[in-house]
């Protein structure tokens, strides 16, 4: 099995790279492929109390890369029944002691193991980003519609670009669209006019989000959220699969249809 | 000796060129570097130096490393980077230049001042030292007819073509003109020594005639930057950033006119630049 090494990054903290891991995981897994984990964010690991996995850990990243395990030992099985192993990182150490090397080699081995192997990058450009992005062919650029966010994930790119991983896919996450709307906040073809790159999804804000990350499970595995769609949408086009990138805007509801037409919807584009 | 392959001296006049080898690992090339410079060490007093990278890919903090060396090492002062120029496509934007002096007008009006003169080659003719008052380098757009003289001895610089987003944290240093195909984004630097052109949006940091040619110009297909520089003059705007959705400016210029920069729509007398003097002050 030849395995995809992937690695999720962002530059500035807080967008979302942790539940976005935990969430293209998990609806990997749901497609029926073998998928592992890693949570690179050594010192201040998040992945497992996100997928709900916290109190099963015993052995973590740097305990393998140390070899005072068997990279088994370290594999958490998620709590779903799908083939969905996260590997945790040490809470007690710090970035610099493991380096990008060592954890290319563990990649190399995991990808014969498996289908995706998905890395959590730590925020900033130091030495745990370039751990992370060292070891991956391929990366997947979180941001949000913030321009403080999207001036990270440009210089990410440059830095992404320079160590040979071309065309990152970009996931915009938590848009609310009524902002959009009222042009109060970027969108989709702004951002990807100043970063020119793929777009791989559009997430929704969601309180579903929050709160699934709460209860340890991913929203993914909620029918009923917005995300969990978007984001089994984009693992679906990671996959491989051709999915129509689905308008956010869509407003529904009779009350908002009504309001339409009698124009009492404020509708102020920047431009008009 | 292994450092014997890895880099040669070679003396030309005045001058000392070290040329390092292509191949080598950067490690072995600072490793025996400062091995060199330390068996030689009796041999340098003081005395400006030029590096020759050929067509290796470097960064700006290897550069620095270089330059760290050879200063600790020896009392060599290194004032120069070169490399192969028609080696500079766009993965090579990583060469830059490193601690030019800057170019003032008051250091030629009074004479030459020692440390400026390896970098201002062609400025170093005692007999030039009376030119007006903003000379360019030969082989620059020469508009004044003063200096029509000098370009019978010009020497093209290369341009550099950026086939490229500059990206936020990325710069670009170059001795002749700029080309980028693709914008400069917020949080970039392009300077050159000579003009900027951009086939796209200029929303970072451009700094066109960096050793001090005012005759330098920044063109750009939209041209929404909070700062631009023209040798030694900046300007500022505080609606950048601002423009409406969707909106371009259009073709722009900037150029100096009356010590501060003027901008205007790439249209009309600019766009005859081939034909007298559109940017006259």
């Amino acid at each position: 099995m030849t395995g995809r090494t992937i690695v999720i990054t962002s530059g500035k903290g807080g967008v979302g790279k942790t539940t976005a891991t935990a969430n293209i995981g998990s609806a990997l897994a749901m497609r029926g492929k073998k998928v592992v984990v890693i949570d690179t964010d050594i010192g201040l690991r998040n992945l497992d109390v996100i997928m709900g996995l916290e109190n099963r850990i015993v052995y973590d990243l740097v305990n393998v890369l140390e070899g005072k395990c068997k990279l088994r030992q370290a594999m958490i099985k998620d709590k779903h029944g799908y083939e969905l192993y996260l590997i945790p990182a040490a809470q007690t150490r710090d970035k610099d002691c493991i380096d990008p090397d060592q954890l290319r080699d563990l990649c190399a081995k995991l990808e014969d193991q498996f289908d995706y192997v998905l890395m959590d990058c730590p925020a900033g450009i130091e030495q745990g980003f370039k751990n992370a992005v060292g070891a991956a062919r391929e990366a997947i650029l979180v941001t949000t519609p913030e321009v403080s966010a999207i001036r990270d994930a440009d210089r990410v790119i440059g830095l992404l670009e320079a160590s040979e991983i071309h065309r990152p896919r970009l996931i915009i996450n938590r848009i609310h669209p009524d902002l959009v709307k009222q042009g109060n906040m970027m969108d989709k073809d702004d951002i990807v006019e100043l970063l020119a790159v793929d777009i791989l999804g559009l997430v929704p804000a969601d309180e579903r989000t929050i709160t699934a990350a709460n209860r340890g499970v991913p929203v993914v595995h909620d029918k009923r959220a917005p995300s969990g769609a978007a984001f089994l949408r984009i693992a679906a086009r990671v996959d491989g699969e051709e999915v129509q990138l689905v308008d956010l805007d869509e407003r529904s509801g009779v009350f908002a249809k009504l309001k339409e037409i009698i124009g009492l919807d404020r509708r102020a584009y920047s431009h008009a | 000796m292994l450092k014997s392959e890895v880099i040669q001296v070679i003396g030309r006049g005045a001058n000392v060129d070290f040329l390092i080898d292509d191949a080598a690992p950067f490690d072995l090339v600072t490793r025996s570097l400062r091995e060199y410079l330390e068996d030689n060490k009796g041999l340098w007093s003081g005395g400006r130096i030029t590096v020759d990278v050929g067509s290796r890919i470097v960064s700006q903090e290897q550069l620095k490393e270089i330059k760290g060396i050879f200063e600790q090492e020896s009392g060599l002062q290194v004032v120069r980077f070169s490399c192969l120029t028609e080696r500079l496509e766009p993965p090579h934007v990583g060469v830059e230049t490193l601690d030019l002096p800057k170019w003032e007008p008051t250091v030629l009006a009074g004479g030459i001042q020692a440390g400026l003169i390896p970098t201002l080659e062609p400025l170093m003719d005692p007999g030039r030292s009376a030119d007006p008052p903003n000379p360019v380098r030969p082989g620059r757009r020469q508009t004044g007819r003063s200096t029509r003289a000098v370009n019978s001895k010009r020497q093209w610089i290369s341009a550099l073509l950026v086939k490229a987003t500059c990206r936020s944290g990325e710069t670009i240093r170059h001795e002749g003109d700029v080309v980028v195909l693709g914008d400069v984004n917020p949080g970039a630097e392009v300077i050159s020594e000579g003009d900027v052109v951009v086939f796209g949006q200029i929303r970072g940091f451009v700094h066109a005639g960096s050793t001090g040619n005012t005759w330098s110009t920044i063109l750009a297909l939209n041209l929404d930057s909070p700062r631009i520089q023209i040798g030694p003059h900046v300007g500022t705007s505080s609606e950048a950033g601002q423009q409406p959705k969707g909106a371009s400016t259009g073709p722009m210029i900037a150029y100096v006119r009356r010590r501060s920069i003027q901008l205007a729509p790439f249209a009309g007398s600019f766009a005859n630049l081939g034909k007298g003097e559109p940017y006259d002050r």
